[in-house]
């Protein structure tokens, strides 16, 4: 299952396949978007605080607010992506405009009970964007898609039963239209399964995925200062994420005027949606031991999302002299309707530690000309959780399998984000940043030979301008992103599984604009 | 795709555009205010000074030596007391049967009240100290906390845990008579396995908001148990979160997509490597291996009257119990199916969680006959 998000630039290594430890990783391989100021500084907001982007980072920072302040931005996305699959190379482009930020600041900047100052925000934000498109082709005589309804029926040791009838969205369409079949053993028993797919000659593949959605957090967030030394804070997040997968899988024979081999071709389409939405909280503390130093951590706790999938499946082949071309559906097969699923998804616990500098003219120490921050994230990858909403044992059992595999495949790492910011003027300031998000995967993608094919990594530049009066304020940042990652169109367990090398380079322009009151 | 670009470009646009449009609005009260340098929060802004209400200033005269904190938190004890005093005026019976004033208005108890999920919250509402560390656990009602069941509700205690009553930063968390207690319970203990205490968010007066959800407990409260999901069921009395007769599998039904995560870690980007000399075909894109992927091919022949096409070529295919196979025999022709061990035994109720969905369709029906020669 292909699941690719590019936020300011987020992509996820996938496999095309039905629910998968991809759709965790989804929602924790990002490099969330923040506001125009905070991508511009790589996201290393966590120890500085006054920006509408420390609900989501590190809500301590709200403490620094003494005005009002509303926002709104605006990003635009622009990703092209190349692939490299079995020597074949193909490219796609995806573009994308859409709201980044909205959000409103309500500060107390008096001194009271205790504290300097404090402030209360409600923010909506989209941490990441799934939109993009992603296709690529090859001949291969290694192994067929069909090799994975091949090995699910192998491994469950289906019988002809319920290969039509219990695997409405993948065996069982290719085991109706004749895309695998049995093998006659003695006295017409099943001896196994075979797929039509002449694969020592081999065939055309086509992977065509297209995503959309996003992922978004509505944040209400408050942050106290107490003596201008010790900010503290949390926020309560609601996540809401939609995503939407439209697929198509196609294996055609090398030679289309070969009609004796008893393969045509196959096309698979899937339709998959997933909706959910939870809650989660974030808590945070920076301490501001000298004017020019500010250290900061943050806690996010997991998130629990509440999912609800649908997904529909169809399937055409063509066998030529075998069974000729036949088509069927999961619709057909279900009354008309999609399939469903329900679970909560538990993302993992984050943590952040953060320092920042402020540097000033030696006869103006108190006046910082600008600072240079940077963030440490840790996460726990391996750390998401599935859980069954039902009280279905098969159900429990199979988000068991799952939760296990989650914790074979990731593994904990670190994500590096460093910023700075150099007031040009009293009104003007010029920022850039940089960050690198390492790999979540545990063991990396190397071939039969150990060669390894890709290193997943994401690593991002940005810049931008600001200009702040009193009354308003007006950002603008470009950021660029490249990224490697695998995508693994289908797993098989008896083969090595194919893999398809992709490099992107994703160009996001944020411009926001804000009141101060 | 060209006209969606031209969409999303016209969208950022009109945003930018409107933006510009605002910023050129507000310019002419700006310009003023270039000449001197803006203040920015991130940067560092002065406090303001409290101001003093008529009401501090009243107070701070009969007592001075009263804290404003402790002031307000009286005057909200007063109220309460006005009301009872009102009610009993009204009625002396009225509520009488469940009516004691001391143990409903304690006030060690009351910041707990309402806090948690039911109205008997827990978490942060007793004790608890400190901005971090012990979270405010109440050892008599955080049981009742939440859906984990009758055990859960541990979250909050222990470790990097809770943000509970905090006598000297009150209302950063925990009870403030003010704010009412911003954010109760978040816990996490190392001893337990990290229970997740839920969120206690107070509203104002004292009383908590919404919240004190959660609290689980990986050992009893089941439902969100990272080890057995719903194992031991937990939950109060027969509530349904049991699941009793549970049999752990080596390998779960219709998973075998996951396994294939699990227990093959090899990837490949190349195709089969071909020996031009003598024709064969290695089944692995190394030449240096001689991997036993021929038991997993079927030989097919087909008649086949053009000398120009072949007309033997491999399948895949899985045999159950191997079909006789070894490494040695690579192709296995399809008229060699009479020789295989005995018959395995499949099974027809197999599946039906494919991709975690109910894959059973819900209208059983066969595979049409083929349709080909």
């Amino acid at each position: 299952m292909k699941k690719i998000v590019i936020g300011i630039l987020v992509f996820v290594s996938t496999s095309l396949q039905a629910q998968s430890p991809e759709d965790g990783l989804r929602l924790s391989w990002f490099a969330p978007n923040g506001t125009p100021r905070s991508n511009a500084l790589g996201g290393a907001m966590g120890s500085l605080g006054g920006d509408l982007s420390a609900a989501h980072i590190n809500p301590a920072g709200l403490g620094f607010y003494k005005s009002g302040e509303l926002l709104v931005t605006s990003k635009y996305l622009n990703t092209e992506t190349d692939y490299k699959y079995r020597g074949s190379f193909s490219s796609t482009s995806n573009n994308k405009s859409t709201l980044g930020n909205l959000g409103i600041v309500f500060a107390d900047g008096k001194k009271n009970r205790g504290y300097s100052s404090t402030a209360f925000s409600i923010s909506f934000t989209q941490i990441a964007d799934f939109n993009s498109r992603q296709r690529f082709k090859g001949v291969n005589n290694f192994s067929s898609y069909s090799e994975k309804f091949l090995e699910e029926l192998y491994y469950d040791n289906a019988g002809m039963g319920a290969a039509e009838n219990n695997y409405i969205f993948g065996s069982s369409l290719a085991f109706r239209t004749y895309l695998i079949d049995t093998i006659a053993g003695k006295n017409g028993a099943v001896a196994g399964y075979q797929s039509l797919v002449p694969i020592s000659s081999g065939v055309n593949q086509t992977f065509d995925s297209y995503t959309s959605g996003s992922s978004n957090e509505l944040a209400f967030g408050w942050g106290g200062n107490v003596q201008d030394k010790l900010y503290l804070g949390a926020s309560i997040v609601l996540p809401i994420v939609n995503f939407n997968r439209s697929l198509q899988v196609s294996e055609t024979d090398l030679s289309s005027t070969n009609a004796t081999n008893q393969f045509g071709g196959f096309v698979f389409n899937e339709d998959f949606s997933s909706k959910g939405w939870g809650i989660g909280a974030k808590f945070g503390i920076i301490y501001k031991p000298e004017s020019f130093l500010r250290v900061g951590f943050a806690l996010h706790t997991p998130q629990l999302i509440g999912f609800r999938d649908r997904l529909s499946a169809d399937m055409t082949t063509n066998t030529e002299s075998y069974a000729g071309k036949v088509s069927a559906s999961s619709d057909e097969l279900n009354n008309g309707n999609a399939g469903l699923r329900e679970y909560t998804v538990m993302t993992p616990t984050k943590a952040t530690f953060s320092g920042s500098y402020f540097f000033a003219s030696p006869g103006k120490p108190t006046q910082p000309l600008g600072f240079i921050s940077a963030d440490i994230e840790w996460v726990n990858y391996a750390g998401t959780r599935f859980y069954a909403n039902d009280f279905d044992q098969a159900s429990a059992d199979y988000y068991d399998d799952l939760n296990n595999t989650m914790k074979a495949t990731y593994k904990n790492n670190f994500n590096i984000r460093l910023g700075s910011e150099i007031k040009l003027t009293s009104n003007w300031m010029a920022r850039a940043g940089t960050a690198y998000y390492g790999s979540p995967y545990k063991n990396e993608f190397a071939d039969e030979n150990g060669t390894t094919l890709v290193t997943p990594s994401r690593f991002i530049i940005s810049g931008g301008i600001g200009y702040r009066t009193n009354k308003y304020f007006l950002d603008f940042t470009i950021s660029s992103a490249t990224n490697q990652d695998a995508v693994v169109p289908y797993r098989l367990i008896d083969k090595p599984s194919p893999i398809a090398q992709e490099k992107s380079r994703a160009v996001l322009f944020n411009i926001g604009y804000g009141i101060r009151f | 795709m060209k006209k969606q670009r031209n969409l999303s470009l016209i969208g950022f646009n009109a945003i930018v555009l409107l933006m510009a449009c605002s910023f050129f609005l507000t310019s002419c009260t700006s310009l003023q205010q270039t000449t001197t340098a803006a203040t920015d929060d991130l940067y560092f802004t002065p406090s303001k000074e409290a101001e003093t209400s008529t009401k501090t200033t009243a107070r701070n005269n009969a007592a001075e030596a009263v804290d404003s904190v402790e002031a307000e938190y009286q005057d909200y004890q007063n109220y309460q007391d006005d009301r009872y005093l009102r009610l009993k005026v009204a009625n002396r019976n009225r509520w009488s049967s469940i009516d004691d004033f001391g143990y409903w208005n304690n006030p060690s108890f009351r910041v707990g009240f309402g806090m948690g999920y039911g109205g008997y919250g827990g978490f942060g509402g007793y004790g608890g100290f400190g901005g971090f560390g012990y979270g405010g656990w109440d050892p008599f009602w955080s049981n009742r906390i939440g859906w984990a069941g009758y055990y859960g509700g541990f979250g909050g205690y222990g470790g990097f845990g809770g943000f509970g009553y905090d006598p000297f930063w009150a209302g950063a968390f925990g009870y403030d008579p003010f704010w009412g207690g911003g954010f109760g319970g978040f816990g996490y203990d190392p001893f337990w396995g990290g229970g997740f205490g839920g969120f206690g968010y107070g509203g104002f007066g004292g009383y908590g908001g919404f919240g004190g959800w959660g609290g689980w407990n990986p050992y009893y409260a089941g439902y969100w148990n990272p080890y057995r999901p719903i194992y031991y069921g937990g939950g109060v009395g027969n509530f349904p979160m049991q699941r009793n007769n549970y049999t752990p599998r080596a390998m779960q039904t219709s998973a075998p997509a996951l396994a294939g995560y699990r227990t093959n870690r090899n990837y490949n980007n190349a195709n089969n490597f071909s020996n031009t000399t003598n024709g064969s075909t290695r089944y692995t894109s190394n030449p240096n291996l001689n991997s036993g992927f021929g038991n997993l091919l079927r030989r097919v022949t087909t008649n086949n009257a053009n000398t120009n096409q072949a007309n033997s070529f491999d399948r895949p295919a899985r045999y159950f119990n191997n079909g006789g196979f070894s490494n040695s025999n690579q192709n296995k022709s399809s008229n060699s199916t009479t020789n295989t061990n005995s018959a395995p035994s499949v099974n027809n109720n197999a599946g039906g969680r494919s991709g975690g969905f109910n894959s059973s369709g819900s209208a059983p029906s066969s595979r049409p006959p083929r349709g080909g020669n």
